[in-house]
C-alpha cells in the first residue's frame, strides 16, 4: 500500500476491472521498480526490457479481469512480465534481426544504464553488479529468466515453474546450469571445457 | 573420464534429486578423480556466485524517469468513443524500419492509438495487387506523388476498434457481409450495426505506421490475390492483430495478420474462408 492509496493490491486490480479509471495505473507505480528489474534483467537490455514491460502491462489492464486471486498480483505481473521477455527474446532469437546481449559491441554500460548509479555509489558493488548483469546476459535466456525469478526476485521453484509453465524439474536444471556458467563467466571457475562450455550465441540458449 | 559439466551442475544444484541419474552421478563423483575434482570446484565456485547475485539482488533496479515517463497516462488516459471519426493524416516517415534509440518508436503509435482509441486514418494502402517496393523504403505519400501518370490505390480505410474476435466471429463477420463498417451520407465511417467497441487498453502496435502497415499488406498480397476493401485493428484470439477484409477473385476472404505481419512474411494467423 501506498501513502497515497490504502487499497491493497488485489482491491486496486479489482477496481480497475471494475472500471477505476485510475487504479491500475496506481498499481503499476507501486511495484514499477520491481517489474522494471525484472525485465531489465531478464531482457538484458534497456529497450527490449522497457517494450516488454509496455506489453505486458497492456496485456495486464486488459485482462485483469481474468485474475482469480490464486497468487499474489506482484506474482501474476511478474508472470505476465516475464513471459512478455521470453517471448519476445524467443522471437529475436529466431529472427536474429539485432544484435544479442553478448553478440555485439555496444557498450554495456550504456544499454544497462538505468541512471540509478550515482558517482557516490561503491565501486566495488558497482563493479560487482555491472558484471553480473554482463554475464547474467550472456546466458541462454531461459537460464537467465529462471535465475533472475528464483535468485534474484526470490521466487520458489514451484512458483517458477508455474509461471513459465513448465516442470518443476527443469526450473531445477536452468537454474543449476545457469549458475554453473556464471561461475565461469565470473571467474570462479576455470572454463572447464574450453569455449564451448560459454554460451556466446545466447540465440542458441533456451532449451535449459 | 570426461566430465559432463551440465550433468555435474544439475546434480550439485539439486536438480536430480529423485532422478535415477543421482545415483550415477554421485557414483562417477565417488568413483572418478575427475568428476572428484570437478564437483569440488563447481560447488566452490557456486559459493562465489551466490555472493555475486546477492550483490545485484540488493542493488534495486529503478525505473528510469524516462521509462517511467512512458507510463505515466498509459493506462488511464482519457477514452474516446472508438467509433469516432477523425480526420485523416498523412504521416512523414523515416525510411525503413529500424530499431530506434529511445522512445522515438513508440511516439506515434502510442500517441496515436492513446489519443484516439479508435479510427484514425484513411490512409492509401495499395490494393493487394499492387507491386512490393524494390527498395521497401518509400512511404505512402511517396507512392502516389512518384507515381505520374499512374492512377494511386485508391484509399483502404482503416479502423482501430480494437474489438476482439475469434474464429466464430469472423466467419459470423463474413456471412454478414464482411466489413461491419458502413460510410454515412457525409462520407464519414460509421459503425453500422456492429456492436460498439468496448473500452480496451489500446496496444502497442508496430501496424498503427502507415510503412509497416503497407510491408504488411505486401506481404499478404502474396499470399491472398485481391484488393483490401478494409483494414481493422483489433484483437484476435487475445493478441493484436489486423483484420483485412480482402475481396478477392473468388470472393470476400477476411486475414488476421499478426503484429509481425511485413517482417518475415504474413504472420497469417486466420482467415476465412480457408484457403
Amino acid at each position: 500500500m501506498t501513502a497515497d492509496d490504502p487499497r491493497g493490491d488485489s482491491e486496486l486490480l479489482l477496481a480497475h476491472a471494475e472500471g477505476d479509471p485510475e487504479a491500475f495505473a496506481q498499481l503499476f507505480r507501486r511495484h514499477r521498480d520491481r517489474l522494471w528489474a525484472v525485465a531489465l534483467r531478464t531482457t538484458g537490455d534497456r529497450e527490449e526490457a522497457a517494450d516488454a514491460l509496455q506489453e505486458a502491462m497492456l496485456s495486464a489492464h486488459r485482462n485483469a479481469g481474468r485474475f482469480r486471486g490464486e497468487s499474489a498480483v506482484t506474482t501474476w505481473l511478474h508472470r505476465i512480465v516475464v513471459n512478455a521477455c521470453v517471448d519476445r527474446l524467443r522471437r529475436r532469437a529466431a529472427h536474429r534481426t539485432v544484435p544479442l546481449p553478448g553478440q555485439d559491441t555496444a557498450d554495456d554500460e550504456e544499454r544497462w544504464h538505468t541512471g540509478r548509479h550515482e558517482p557516490a555509489a561503491p565501486a566495488s558493488d558497482h563493479d560487482t553488479a555491472m558484471a553480473v548483469r554482463q554475464a547474467l546476459a550472456r546466458l541462454p535466456y531461459e537460464q537467465r529468466a529462471s535465475l533472475v525469478l528464483v535468485d534474484l526476485e526470490g521466487y520458489t521453484v514451484a512458483e517458477v515453474a508455474q509461471m513459465l509453465g513448465v516442470a518443476e524439474g527443469t526450473i531445477k536444471s536452468r537454474c543449476s546450469r545457469g549458475r554453473a556458467r556464471l561461475a565461469t563467466l565470473l571467474g570462479h571457475l576455470r572454463n572447464p571445457d574450453g569455449p564451448k562450455f560459454v554460451p556466446t550465441d545466447t540465440a542458441t540458449g533456451g532449451d535449459l | 573420464m570426461n566430465v559432463n559439466h551440465d550433468l555435474l551442475a544439475d546434480y550439485v544444484g539439486g536438480a536430480l534429486e529423485g532422478t535415477p541419474e543421482q545415483e550415477h552421478v554421485a557414483g562417477l563423483i565417488a568413483t572418478s578423480r575427475e568428476w572428484g575434482r570437478a564437483a569440488d570446484e563447481l560447488t566452490a565456485a557456486l559459493r562465489g556466485v551466490q555472493n555475486d547475485l546477492n550483490v545485484l539482488r540488493e542493488d534495486p533496479e529503478r525505473m528510469p524517469d524516462d521509462v517511467a515517463a512512458r507510463f505515466e497516462g498509459l493506462f488511464d488516459g482519457p477514452r474516446r468513443d472508438p467509433l469516432e471519426p477523425r480526420v485523416a493524416t498523412r504521416h512523414s516517415r523515416r525510411a525503413g524500419w529500424t530499431r530506434l534509440k529511445g522512445w522515438k518508436r513508440w511516439a506515434a503509435p502510442v500517441a496515436i492509438a492513446a489519443a484516439a482509441l479508435g479510427l484514425f486514418a484513411i490512409g492509401k494502402v495499395p490494393s493487394l495487387t499492387a507491386p512490393a517496393m524494390s527498395d521497401g523504403s518509400r512511404n505512402n505519400s511517396q507512392l502516389s506523388a512518384d507515381a505520374p501518370g499512374v492512377a494511386p490505390p485508391a484509399p483502404v480505410p482503416t479502423m482501430a476498434t480494437w474489438r476482439t474476435y475469434d474464429r466464430n466471429s469472423l466467419q459470423k463477420a463474413l456471412a454478414s457481409g464482411g466489413s461491419p463498417l458502413t460510410y454515412g451520407t457525409d462520407g464519414a465511417l460509421r459503425s453500422g450495426t456492429a456492436e460498439k467497441a468496448p473500452e480496451a487498453a489500446v496496444p502497442s502496435f508496430r501496424l498503427l505506421d502507415p510503412f509497416a502497415l503497407q510491408q504488411c499488406t505486401n506481404a499478404v498480397a502474396a499470399v491472398v490475390p485481391g484488393r483490401v476493401t478494409f483494414v481493422e485493428y483489433a484483437y484476435f484470439e487475445g493478441s493484436p492483430a489486423i483484420v483485412m477484409y480482402v475481396t478477392s477473385p473468388n470472393g470476400q476472404v477476411l486475414f488476421v495478420a499478426g503484429t509481425n505481419c511485413g517482417q518475415l512474411g504474413p504472420d497469417e494467423r486466420y482467415r476465412t474462408p480457408p484457403k
